[in-house]
């Protein structure tokens, strides 16, 4: 959407792009919204839509040997290990009213919502592009 | 153009007309005053209401001799639902829906749903949807596991010491035992992500499932009143997470992803 909230000062960390791209249009409306069948309905999806959808590949032997050869290719530094809900929990302490998180609850949120969770394998890359415009999306307005 | 022939599947009743509406969405009447002058939809034809009863659609004249699918169309489309969204509820019509003329809209899809319809805009009353999505930095979470995977470890450096053509069933081994320990600490490492934003959310949906470079595609829906506080949060958390997790969050945009699929089951 054209209107961005103002954010507070400082941080940044928080991508907030407003969705020019077509990919981001895309990603947003399609399939979503009510269908109404009992009247015409003209596909105005062309061309454009499949190259976008081609993001989805099978994991398989060829993605296994990516995953391989990303982590040999590593310099490994020692740093953090800390887990992700650990982090979260300092976060809570230190701030505002905090809720401890239930687990349980969030894999029924997760069972419930959403596409179809396919088969296992399905596994959907996205291209790591967005760092560089972080920044400039954040302190663009 | 045959409407038959770009559709991929949508059953098709011929319109006899080569002039139709482009439906964008529907919103209370109450809320429709005023919004929409000047704005501009597809093919940059006026958008203008249908009113019946207490709903209104919001539409545009379209020929349907017109070349399909740019992304014009999308942009203009998503374009015209922001403004509605900004004025007030509205429930979002799937993007490439055509009627007939105005006596359509108002007997086919306005009168008849109308209190289905009216129901799903009251839920949507000073409330937005909001796209969260976090990704993983993989090579911080590749480390993680090297680091603390015996297993992962021992293949990795195995492997390494190997010439690039060698070892291959130890390099598959490899990458499948890290895309699965991935793909298990993106489904945990969600819940937690989604629980700690939970006070401030109305309903999350999941748009794809955990992935194991993707752990967060989620549609929230939020009271207006605390869009502040989520964004704080998850600027607090995109803070405390941001070399292992990116964090990004699109909205306010309209409720795409609550307005169910249909309005006849």
């Amino acid at each position: 959407m054209t209107v961005q909230t103002q954010r507070r000062s400082g941080g940044g960390y928080l991508e907030r792009p407003a969705p020019s791209g077509l990919a981001d249009v895309i990603e947003i409306i399609l399939d979503k919204g009510i269908v109404i069948d009992a009247y015409v309905r003209v596909s105005l999806v062309g061309i454009e839509l499949l190259t976008i959808d081609a993001r989805i590949v099978i994991a398989s032997v060829d993605t296994y040997l990516r995953f391989a050869e990303a982590t040999n290719r590593l310099d490994l530094y020692e740093k953090g290990g800390k887990d992700l809900s650990e982090m979260v929990h300092d976060l809570q302490e230190t701030g505002a009213s905090g809720k401890t998180q239930g687990a349980v609850e969030g894999v029924k949120r997760a069972l419930k919502g959403g596409h179809s969770a396919d088969d296992e394998d399905d596994e959907e890359r996205r291209p790591a592009k967005k760092t560089a415009s972080r920044r400039r999306a954040e302190s663009s307005r | 153009m045959n409407t038959g022939a770009a559709t991929g599947g949508t059953a098709q009743v011929s319109l006899g007309a080569d002039q139709a509406l482009f439906v964008y969405g529907v919103l209370r009447v109450d809320d429709a005053d005023g919004v929409l002058r000047p704005l501009t939809g597809l093919d940059g034809e006026e958008v203008r209401l249908v009113r019946a009863g207490s709903l209104a659609a919001a539409v545009s004249d379209m020929g349907l001799d017109r070349p399909p699918g740019r992304r014009a169309e999308l942009l203009a489309y998503q374009g015209v639902l922001d403004v509605l969204a900004a004025a007030g509820p509205v429930v979002p019509i799937r993007f490439g829906s055509v009627m007939a003329d105005e006596d359509a809209i108002v007997e086919e899809l306005l009168l008849p749903q109308e209190g289905q319809l009216a129901v799903i805009l009251d839920e949507l009353v000073g409330r937005h949807q909001y796209n969260l999505r976090a990704t993983y930095v993989e090579d911080a979470v590749l480390a993680d596991l090297v680091r603390t995977e015996p297993e992962i470890r021992r293949l990795r450096d195995h492997t390494r010491r190997l010439p690039k053509d060698a070892g291959y069933a130890d390099r598959a081994q490899l990458g499948e035992l890290v895309f699965r320990a991935m793909q298990e600490r993106s489904a945990y490492d969600a819940t937690v992500l989604l629980d700690a934003i939970d006070q401030f959310v109305v309903e999350c949906l999941l748009r794809t499932p955990p992935s194991a470079t993707q752990l967060v595609d989620a549609a929230l829906l939020v009271d207006d009143a605390r869009s502040e506080e989520l964004a704080d949060r998850l600027e607090d958390l995109a803070e405390a997470v941001h070399d292992r997790i990116r964090l990004r969050l699109v909205g306010p945009l309209a409720a795409y992803d609550f307005v169910g699929e249909s309005t006849w089951d």
